[in-house]
């Protein structure tokens, strides 16, 4: 519940601050460049809760080894974006099951979630890929 | 936990929550083509630093 409302109130943020609406190619681009500054964020917020002790090993494994499937999740789904562009399909509904691919490859799982302190380092990853879908579904144009 | 802890975790987290939003922001006029090189190179950084990570 209190994931929604936090995914409910950064979403809009996040497309009003990127220029929504714009083009499908270009809303996914963005989205997915949105996910690789979160797991950015996301890498120095867990090296400094793992200094201060509130992390301990088991759990910072665990936090980069969802940051690292994310990356390579991203990596494949921006460059199946650039590949279905440049194939000539700009509608919508040409980049949305990749988006969607996208979404379940990086998403995080409720367990994982449950942890307040892995929620707390995860929670903008999450909604970054949450919202590359919407960003797709809310661009201009069919 | 100690509230200079939980200060210095707090301070962390708006910092990178500011940089987000002043990244997602910055973006805005990029063309795909800066968007694709941008990112590029963020997952590559982000690769490496999540070795780094592992290594603490």
């Amino acid at each position: 519940m209190a994931k929604r409302r936090v995914i409910l109130l950064l979403l809009p943020l996040l497309l009003l601050l990127s220029g929504c609406p714009q083009d499908p190619y270009k809303a996914a681009l963005q989205g997915s460049a949105d996910v690789s500054q979160a797991v950015s964020s996301a890498i120095k917020i867990t090296a400094t809760y793992y200094s201060a002790g509130t992390i301990d090993d088991k759990k910072k494994a665990t936090v980069a080894g969802i940051l690292d499937t994310v990356t390579n999740c991203n990596t494949v789904f921006r460059q199946a974006v650039v590949n279905t562009h440049n194939s000539g399909q700009t509608v919508k509904q040409s980049f949305l099951p990749i988006a969607d691919s996208f979404v379940r490859c990086a998403q995080i799982t409720p367990q994982v979630m449950n942890d307040p302190s892995a929620s707390a380092i995860l929670k903008a990853v999450d909604t970054a890929i949450n919202g590359v879908s919407l960003a797709v579904q809310s661009a201009k144009g069919k | 936990m100690d509230p200079n802890v939980a200060v210095m975790l707090g301070l962390t987290i708006l910092d990178e929550v500011i940089k987000f939003i002043k990244s997602v922001k910055g973006q805005a006029g990029l063309t795909p083509e800066q968007l694709v090189a941008l990112a590029d190179a963020q997952d590559l950084q982000n690769k490496e630093d999540i070795k780094a990570l592992l290594a603490l």
